[in-house]
């Protein structure tokens, strides 16, 4: 394992030490490392994360990169123990997302966006998702600032069309 | 609150359940669009959370059902769709209540046996999308139905294709498919060299499921055949057991479109299994099997063999034959065999079944 160090700095000008192989779980800093745009004395300037928000982004890859270390000790695991792992690394994500409101969870997506990585989107992505399903379209219209842009004829239309179907 | 990018809006929406998303097409003129989108519909089939179902069946329509499974059970209908012919009189046909589903579509034979006129009837009970097919013989009495999914290699999408075929002498004769891509039927040459030990199939993930044995090789026991819809050519498959003992029931159920399940009575007993296979996927090479209920049914129990076993909660769902009693019945038995038996609305049948609702797409083409 490399235990090469980089500074990562946020918007809001906050600096964070993280490990290069935690920081690889980012697809763009993964490039940057690659084509070798990173001064080691340097911090990379992370434009659109603000310093809280990295700090989060920066605690999901630490977790991560250590899950990664224990696949690659324990390749011969019987399936209990992946079971077992599965279950601890979900049970992490779930107490790492509760914690969270979905503003938060909208400005992580967007920063998991930004930094391409891909596994935290998908979380993200199925955190809000269950957040939403019991939700009107009224109050999600709300969470995702989008306007009504149908004609009564045109809800009316659907509704008829949505009749004829379960749910 | 928040704008995003399109494309996360969609990462976002495709992991929402479909019945829950089907609320929200209101929301915008976008979101409402994605209903119609191949591409994102196919997405959500693969990422979205699995919900289940349990679907009954009226003279012309199908039902969603709460079966409440704890101490006091009940059953009630939570939704209810009444099928619209597209011509004909409707009071004539009524539905055969065993269906096939593959990807969230439901396969339904309609007959009129008044007029010996049949419809068969691919919907999808979430989207309310149907398409009405004609079977090569006007009267589909004696006619068996099965449905599954296959990979167009052209278009790289799911299609789907229906199997029919009809009975003599313990085996299924005279194969025919109708694949839904070209609004075609034609005659299959295939031979499936085994005794059915009972009429009823599943289907699940591009194959169909018979129970069967095989006169000239009895030693085998009973086993599974399943028909590819892709290959279009028949496989065994072992079941858990291999000896050949009389059976006084058995039957296959699928589990949330991921897994098949048997039902097996040996002999004269109570004693029954039900048994559920691992997760069966396109990768799926080895079928294994685990008991996960053994009871103690008594004889008395006329059950009809249509039945669901929920995992988790260790309990076998079944129907009984009207016939018996005259009454409608929903057993559920638990892991102590005790059996709750809840009354449901004299219109359904007594046939359960497992459903996955999705948003998946019936091909529509030609004139239809």
């Amino acid at each position: 394992m490399s235990s090469n160090m980089i500074m990562l700095k946020s918007s809001d000008g906050a600096s964070f030490e993280i490990e290069e192989a935690a920081a690889r779980k980012s697809k763009i800093i993964a490039n940057m490392i690659e084509v070798e745009c990173v001064d080691e004395d340097k911090a990379i300037p992370l434009q659109n994360v603000t310093g809280n928000i990295l700090a989060l982004v920066i605690e999901y890859c630490n977790k991560h990169i250590v899950d990664d270390d224990d696949d690659v000790a324990t390749e011969e695991a019987s399936e209990e123990e992946e079971e077992a792992k599965k279950k601890k690394v979900d049970d992490w994500e779930a107490e790492f997302m509760n914690s969270m409101s979905l503003e938060t969870m909208f400005e992580l997506l967007l920063a998991a966006n930004y930094l391409n990585i891909k596994s935290l989107i998908d979380l993200v992505c199925q955190t809000i998702a269950n957040n939403i399903k019991d939700k009107t379209p009224e109050e999600v219209r709300k969470i995702f600032s989008i306007e009504n842009d149908f004609t009564p004829e045109e809800e009316e239309e659907i509704r008829k069309e949505n009749a004829w179907a379960f749910g | 609150m928040w704008e995003l990018h399109d494309d996360l809006v969609e990462e976002i929406l495709c992991r929402v359940p479909a019945t829950s998303l089907k609320r929200l097409r209101y929301t915008c003129k976008l979101w409402n669009r994605l209903f119609n989108d191949r591409k994102f519909t196919r997405k959500h089939f693969d990422k979205s959370p699995k919900e289940s179902l349990i679907l009954m069946f009226k003279k012309l329509g199908v039902c969603s059902m709460s079966i409440n499974l704890h101490r006091s059970p009940t059953a009630k209908i939570t939704d209810e769709l009444n099928l619209i012919f597209p011509d004909s009189s409707l009071d004539q046909f009524k539905i055969s209540p065993h269906c096939h589903s593959s990807d969230g579509l439901l396969l339904c034979s309609c007959v009129n046996y008044k007029k010996e006129d049949s419809r068969l009837v691919v919907l999808n009970p979430c989207t309310g999308q149907t398409k009405w097919i004609k079977p090569t013989h006007s009267c589909t009495v004696g006619y068996f139905y099965a449905f599954g999914s296959y990979q167009d290699n052209k278009s790289g999408n799911n299609s789907y294709k229906i199997l029919s075929h009809t009975f003599n002498r313990g085996q299924y004769i005279n194969f025919e498919i109708y694949d839904m891509n070209s609004n075609l039927w034609r005659t299959l040459d295939v031979t499936m060299d085994c005794n059915l030990k009972c009429f009823e199939s599943v289907s699940l993930k591009g194959k169909t499921y018979w129970i069967v044995s095989d006169e000239k090789e009895k030693e085998l026991g009973i086993f599974l055949i399943s028909f590819d819809y892709t290959t279009e050519k028949f496989e065994r498959l072992c079941l858990p057991y291999h000896e050949y003992p009389r059976y006084q029931k058995m039957s296959l159920s699928v589990v949330r479109e991921e897994k098949l399940s048997v039902l097996l009575q040996p002999g004269i007993t109570s004693n029954t299994e039900i048994w559920v296979t691992n997760k069966i996927g396109d990768e799926t090479k080895v079928v294994s099997w685990i008991k996960v209920l053994a009871l103690d049914l008594k004889p008395r129990h006329n059950f009809d063999v249509d039945f669901f076993v929920d995992e988790e909660k260790k309990v076998l769902v079944c129907t009984e034959d009207k016939a018996y009693n005259g009454q409608n019945k929903v057993y559920i038995v638990g892991e102590d065999s005790e059996l709750r038996e809840v009354n449901y609305d004299v219109e359904l049948r007594p046939y359960l079944f497992n459903y996955v609702p999705s948003l998946t797409q019936i091909i529509k083409q030609g004139n239809d």
